[in-house]
């Protein structure tokens, strides 16, 4: 009976966030049985899913010391320049696939440009991307001169809408992409290179590891990863507009941290950011459904990433930090 | 006034699963100089934690001053005039070396800090101790030399009657080692008795009046130096005897793997050449700062040469980058196991197959099955000693993580292998091991570098000796004209 215990012993102390997220799930069974119904869950998992992108690659940055402010306005501008190919391309599925291509192509070139702003010029990542950050939002007022960017393209709609099983389409590509990243990370000589690079950059590179190459690729994915949630957000909303989306940043790092893995680089695991940019969005529409207004959402935001911090610092005793 | 300063006795302290101490009595006379020796994880440490509070002991009594006393933490260590000089530096290093002299007790005037009486009174403290270097000098302008002497000089500033200190000249140069050893036979004429912890058993003939030896958590002896000798020390600290301190080896050389030919880095190196050959161990001797390292950076392309050729088996390479050598086949074991040969809270698994996870992989992709077989496989050839593959690497003993570096590097598959300091900071018997590892690479084939301070052994294990001297090669010598002497008068030669 022992080893039982034990199991569960050891699962209570390595995963409070997990045990968090089902012990809230639970609770709002109890209060509230309507949450759990089948169209909430639905779109509480598409929120999930069109951040959760730019959440993993987040977290891969964060695992190889590197990090994105620039995050939120690629996106924004992955929104924009989408919507406004796919009004100037036509609907046909060529036309469509073109445009999702030739728009991944401009927000992987901010990654390019950021990833050789940081390796070169050797700025810390933290101001080069606040700065590009910045400069591609004006770039992005510039061209849709401050208005939204609309699209009624079919397809997209369909995109957006479509159901599989009771769960979104764009949910699925977000599980796609949690395959993708936890493969990556796991299974090959690039992810292993990333987390040695977050580990110990100088010992990662006298280890004959191309740190180099590393910390530059990781601003591309982020780029790319920007681009999908952008062409996700645009399915749902079929429009595009620099104000959608200004706290992507910063929602990912919460992700990524609340579900556990360290600022600090070198540790931590895609499946974390899962967990805890799941209990990020169950928390807030659990909250909302609760009935607290929407003016408080953005300040529960802020206790709750808090609070989930500090309690899993407590079950932990702050080892994870 | 007793005898002894320090009487600590029974001593007896259990962690989880190990007793690191069992029933040790350790005596300090009042202005002796008494060496601690014994092998990593034998107990030293833990005994001098316990003597500056850090730890306290499950069974036994420390007399200090002939008073039994109890100290419960560093604080109180320091109140009862025990001073420590760690190998590692605590020491703010954007701070000037006065301010971190003076770093808990600024003078003031008139509210303000004096810095004027500040950089004077250090200046003069610095100058009294014959180190050369300015009070004024932030931390990260010293070199680890001079900040281990800051080191040093913090401690004596506090006017201790018992000074510990912890392998002090590990990073150390020949000049500075001797100033220090002044310094120091000059406490014991003040009459301040020093505990001595070194791996170097010339240092402690040179200097300890007692020595006492500890073996796994015992001590094994405890008696005046004179009445002690080099072998008999080694064959108490390992528990066996150890016939010759440099293992045998005969080969045969190959041909030519490695040609340096004028390497030139603007400011450090000029116009090296040397040539290195499968199954030879060629050393690198020279003074701190007289270029070795900077030759080695430059060959495993960990830093930019200006000029110079590289030829790899008799082909001209370009190295750019540190990957680029690795598929050349060298690798380059650094100085500094912690900070720059492993990712310390990575386990041994990860820290062992990272140089080559091509070897790792099943079907292209990592396997883990297959990097737990293979670095288990390497652990044990090295006879690493570790509780399980998935310790961290913090977690290890100083002679164990360097094998663990060693491990890693064998585990790449390159032939050119230049160790830095491979020996730094390691016990005999781990010493031991590591030589007989690098014979039997040599043997094995492999061409090895090795970049040493220590004169006995780069002499001891080398075929070939080059010496740098300032930035520049000032000599070759092979195994019959290796003579201390010679080396080190070519050593000072620049």
């Amino acid at each position: 009976m022992r080893s039982k215990v034990s199991v569960i012993k050891r699962f209570v102390n390595k995963q409070p966030v997990l045990l968090l997220f089902i012990f809230f799930i639970l609770l709002m069974v109890v209060i509230k049985p309507t949450f759990v119904s089948i169209t909430n869950i639905k779109n509480i998992l598409i929120d999930v899913s069109i951040y959760g992108v730019s959440a993993l690659a987040m977290t891969i940055a964060i695992i190889t010391g590197a990090f994105d402010l620039s995050l939120a306005s690629n996106f924004a501008w992955g929104q924009i320049f989408f919507c406004f190919l796919l009004n100037a391309w036509g609907e046909s599925p060529g036309a469509m696939l073109a445009a999702l291509l030739v728009m991944l192509l401009s927000t992987m070139a901010v990654g390019v440009i950021n990833g050789l702003i940081v390796v070169v010029t050797k700025i810390p990542a933290f101001i080069a991307t606040l700065a590009t950050g910045i400069i591609l939002k004006g770039f992005s007022l510039v061209f849709t001169k401050g208005n939204m960017v609309s699209t009624s393209n079919p397809f997209i709609k369909q995109m957006g809408r479509g159901t599989f099983l009771g769960l979104s389409y764009l949910t699925y590509i977000f599980i796609g992409f949690v395959a993708l990243a936890y493969f990556v990370m796991t299974y090959t000589r690039f992810g292993r290179g990333l987390y040695a690079t977050g580990g110990n950059m100088k010992a990662a590179e006298l280890s004959g590891i191309n740190v180099k190459l590393s910390r530059f690729s990781i601003f591309v994915i982020l780029g790319f990863a920007a681009g999908i949630s952008g062409a996700m957000f645009v399915c749902l909303m079929r429009a595009g507009s620099v104000l959608y989306g200004t706290d992507l940043a910063l929602t990912c790092v919460a992700a990524t941290v609340v579900g556990g893995t360290p600022l600090t680089g070198g540790k931590g695991s895609v499946l974390r950011t899962v967990v805890g940019i799941l209990l990020i969005y169950v928390l807030y529409k659990g909250l909302a459904f609760l009935g607290l207004q929407g003016y408080y959402n953005t300040m529960i935001r802020g206790i709750v990433l808090l609070t989930v911090v500090s309690i899993d610092a407590f079950m932990t005793r702050g080892e994870r930090w | 006034m007793a005898d002894y300063i320090l009487e600590m006795h029974h001593i007896t302290k259990r962690f989880p699963g190990v007793v690191a101490l069992h029933d040790v009595s350790f005596k300090v006379r009042r202005g002796e100089i008494h060496a601690l020796v014994g092998e990593n994880g034998a107990g030293k440490s833990t005994l001098m934690k316990i003597l500056n509070g850090v730890y306290q002991a499950d069974e036994g009594t420390i007399v200090l001053n002939g008073e039994e006393t109890i100290i419960r933490n560093t604080t109180e260590a320091k109140a009862k005039g025990i001073g420590l000089v760690f190998q590692e530096f605590n020491l703010v290093n954007s701070l000037s070396v006065a301010e971190n002299l003076y770093i808990n007790r600024l003078p003031k005037r008139k509210g303000r800090i004096d810095w004027k009486a500040i950089n004077r009174e250090a200046q003069e403290f610095l100058d009294s101790l014959g180190f050369n270097f300015k009070a004024t000098q932030k931390i990260e302008q010293l070199s680890a030399a001079q900040r281990q002497l800051v080191e040093i000089a913090k401690v004596l500033a506090l006017n201790n009657s018992l000074i510990v200190m912890d392998e002090p000249t590990s990073s150390l140069t020949t000049t500075e080692t001797e100033i220090l050893f002044k310094l120091i036979e000059n406490l014991k004429k003040e009459g301040i008795s020093i505990v001595y912890i070194s791996h170097k058993l010339e240092e402690v003939f040179r200097l300890a009046d007692t020595t006492t030896i500890l073996r796994d958590g015992e001590v094994i002896d405890s008696a005046p130096t004179a009445t002690l000798t080099r072998d008999k020390i080694v064959e108490k600290m390992v528990g066996r005897s150890v016939d010759t301190e440099y293992p045998h080896r005969s080969c045969e050389l190959g041909e030519v793997v490695l040609k340096v030919d004028n390497i030139t880095r603007n400011g450090l190196i000029e116009d090296i050449s040397f040539e290195l050959r499968r199954g030879e161990i060629l050393g690198f001797a020279g003074l701190i700062g007289s270029g070795r390292t900077e030759v080695a950076e430059a060959i495993f392309g960990a830093e930019v040469y200006h000029e110079g050729v590289i030829e790899v088996g008799g082909k001209k390479v370009a190295i750019h980058s540190t990957h680029q050598a690795k598929d050349e086949g060298i690798g380059l074991l650094t100085e500094d196991r912690k900070e720059t040969g492993l990712v310390l809270d990575y386990n041994l698994i990860w820290n062992i197959t990272i140089t080559n996870l091509n070897k790792v992989r099943r079907r292209k992709f990592i396997s883990s099955k297959a990097e737990m077989q293979l670095a288990d496989q390497f652990s044990k050839e090295l006879n690493i000693k570790t509780p399980s593959l998935k310790q961290y690497a913090i977690n290890l003993s100083g002679g164990n993580q360097q094998k663990v570096v060693f491990a890693k590097w064998l585990f790449s598959d390159v032939d050119i292998l230049i160790l830095d300091e491979p020996t730094r900071g390691i016990d005999v018997g781990a010493k031991y091991e590591i030589y007989q590892l690098m014979n039997q690479l040599a043997e094995q084939g492999k061409a090895i570098i090795m970049i040493s301070s220590e004169l006995p052994e780069v002499i001891g294990m080398s075929d070939r000796l080059v010496v740098l001297s300032g930035g520049k090669k000032v000599g070759e010598l092979n195994r019959e004209e290796a003579t201390p002497e010679a080396v080190m008068s070519l050593a000072v030669s620049n």
